[in-house]
């Protein structure tokens, strides 16, 4: 009977060579890693909450909200579109909010535009149009406010009866404050800063809507052949 | 019978051996002190006269070197500082590749400012890469022209981006030790230099190109383990960049971050960018002629490309792969759509010192092409607060 001589078995040249790269490939790629995981500082949890919250709220197109502004609440919708923008020769996000029945605001990303009668200054209609909450607007000023000052703050709490969480954006004595649904991170609400006397709105996104009927409520007539389809 | 040398003998050995070396390379340490001098200096004069103001804020001014902190060097800056954060459809930091931010981060802990850090390390890597270019190039041309490659390098009109917050001095040196490693057949140095590259910045990926062709030149008289080191080396700077998204994965919960973010920062790569950068060249004529500056370099360094391709030069591996590498590092990003940046890019291309050093081989061009340089490095970095590198 013949015994196998283990001594003698090598591998072929192919699998040796295949075996050789392959543990240097994964030593590299784990080296590479654990430089930057040891070297470079991770988001916290709270930014972490918050770009998720508002990647929910970027989810949506139209929000429908309850401004409270001043002493009666005044019911608000938003729809956002891409419109063409004639000075960069490319579609822009177009917001455009109508407040009770007849006072329509849009934003193309210049300032906010009004064409409400007796309206009395910018600032007041720029936070009507801001508590409008229009969602990727709103995104897009979270987000950057989130990049610029990074510290963020998350608070549990119940607001009308949900379990939610209250994040705030930007300075501590200043920033906005959003408030999202737990654990779906949903928009809830709005304050244009800290405190309980701060502007506020209650939001209730819609992800669809009619948006024939949408543009007609909303849309400035001049803008309309500007707006893209689909 | 085997010579001994004396004990006493080995120190002066030594000594010769440094001071040779150093003598050698003398020519490129007083190019390197003198063209950042040059950068530096007018850096200085920025800060001192306050103009050209640009887009720089009287607090970017209010610092002696603050020109060259400014753009991509406040995003590294923050990396450095903060780690990375995504958030979708923003300008986030996640386009900017980790490597260099983890050296600054590595300096400012030894209490030195970030600024500072940052300047200091960019250009003593450029010091290190020119000193790598250096020997590879003696394995490709003579003497004279691996040095005249050199020299061009270090006063490179655009080359003052080497000086500012900016990896590419660090690019530079990796892609070059990489492949000096590569020639010299120590395969797993080269691994860890190419995934460095890779870390550092996308073009590091594109090294896979001369790799390949060096270790595909070498095959026959290869053990199996060595090429399996060699293929390794092949296959590193990928691996770094598999390393890159894994990393994000795990930190910012998006492995696929850094490409989402480019759309944010207007580079999308797709099948009809590179005539979409074109024809954006001359609608924007008229409005942006900063375009141009771009262009041209575009066209300067495909002509290099090509003069390198033409020339006598001892290629390791093959000549084309060197030539296709330096072509995807200028025309690659033209893919996004923009041509923005690209005489920033195309100084990673390693072929093209070669193809000037080739060019100037006349004394009376050589000197000439040297002083232009300097004057447009001069100008180059004038202008640094008016348009993005």
């Amino acid at each position: 009977m013949t015994r196998l001589d283990l001594r003698t078995v090598r591998p072929s040249p192919l699998v040796r060579t295949l075996v050789q790269a392959a543990v240097i490939l994964v030593v590299l790629v784990g080296i590479a890693f654990g430089v930057q995981a040891a070297l470079l500082k991770v988001p916290s949890n709270a930014q972490l909450v918050a770009v998720e919250a508002l990647k929910t709220l970027g989810r949506y197109h139209i929000m429908d909200s309850t401004e409270h502004l001043s002493a009666r609440p005044r019911r608000s919708l938003c729809f956002e579109n891409r419109v063409f923008d004639r000075k960069t020769h490319s579609f822009v996000l177009g917001s455009f909010v109508l407040v009770g029945k007849r006072q329509r605001y849009y934003d193309l990303g210049h300032g906010v535009h009004f064409s409400a009668a007796g309206e009395p200054t910018y600032k007041l209609a720029r936070n009507r149009f801001l508590l409008a909450g229009c969602p990727e607007f709103l995104a897009q000023r979270l987000g950057t406010l989130l990049l610029q000052w990074r510290r963020i703050r998350v608070t549990d709490v119940r607001t009308d009866g949900v379990a939610a969480f209250r994040i705030h954006f930007g300075r501590p004595d200043l920033g906005v404050e959003l408030y999202v649904e737990r654990p779906s991170l949903r928009p809830l609400e709005l304050a244009l800063g800290p405190g309980a006397f701060a502007p506020r709105s209650d939001l209730e996104p819609t992800p669809f809507g009619n948006r024939a009927e949408l543009i007609e409520q909303l849309v400035p007539m001049a803008l309309r052949s500007r707006l893209r389809r689909g | 019978m085997a010579e001994r040398v004396s004990p006493a003998a080995e120190p002066a050995t030594q000594t010769l051996g440094w001071s040779s070396w150093l003598a050698e390379r003398r020519t490129i340490f007083i190019w390197w002190a003198g063209a950042r001098a040059l950068v530096l200096g007018t850096a200085l004069v920025i800060h001192a006269i306050g103009r050209p103001y640009g887009y720089y804020s009287h607090a970017v001014l209010a610092k002696p070197f603050g020109a060259l902190a400014v753009w991509d060097g406040i995003w590294y800056r923050r990396v450095a500082v903060h780690g990375y954060l995504f958030v979708p459809g923003h300008q986030s930091d996640t386009a900017f590749f980790p490597l260099y931010p983890v050296l600054l981060r590595i300096v400012h802990l030894t209490g030195m400012p970030l600024d500072a850090a940052g300047l200091l390390l960019s250009n003593v890597l450029l010091l290190g890469a020119l000193l790598v270019l250096y020997d590879l190039g003696l394995a490709l041309l003579p003497a004279t022209d691996a040095r005249r490659a050199v020299i061009f390098a270090a006063v490179f009109p655009t080359s003052y981006v080497f000086s500012m917050i900016y990896p590419e001095s660090l690019v530079l040196g990796c892609m070059a030790l990489a492949t000096l490693l590569a020639v010299r057949g120590r395969w797993l140095g080269c691994s860890l230099v190419a995934a460095a590259a890779a870390l550092a910045r996308p073009e590091g990926a594109l090294l896979v190109l001369p790799l390949a062709a060096i270790a595909a030149d070498r095959w026959r008289s290869l053990s199996p383990e060595a090429r399996g080191r060699a293929v390794a080396a092949v296959l590193a700077a990928p691996a770094a960049l598999l390393s890159f998204l894994l990393y994000l994965g795990w930190a910012v919960h998006d492995p696929f971050a850094w490409n989402e973010t480019q759309h944010a920062w207007g580079r999308s790569f797709n099948a009809t960018g590179f005539f979409l950068s074109i024809r954006r060249l001359f609608t924007g004529l008229g409005r942006n002629h900063w375009g141009l500056r771009d262009a041209l370099f575009c066209v300067v360094f495909l002509v290099l490309l090509a003069v390198a391709a033409r020339a006598k030069i001892a290629w390791p591996g093959r000549r084309w792969p060197w030539i296709v590498f330096g072509l995807a590092i200028v025309l690659l990003p033209l893919a996004s759509g923009s041509m923005e940046s690209d005489a920033r890019f195309g100084l990673l291309a390693l072929p093209i010192y070669w193809g000037l050093a080739v060019a100037a081989r006349h004394r009376w061009l050589e000197r000439g092409l040297l002083a232009f340089s300097a004057v447009l490095l001069l100008g180059a970095t004038a202008t640094i607060p008016l348009i993005f590198p």
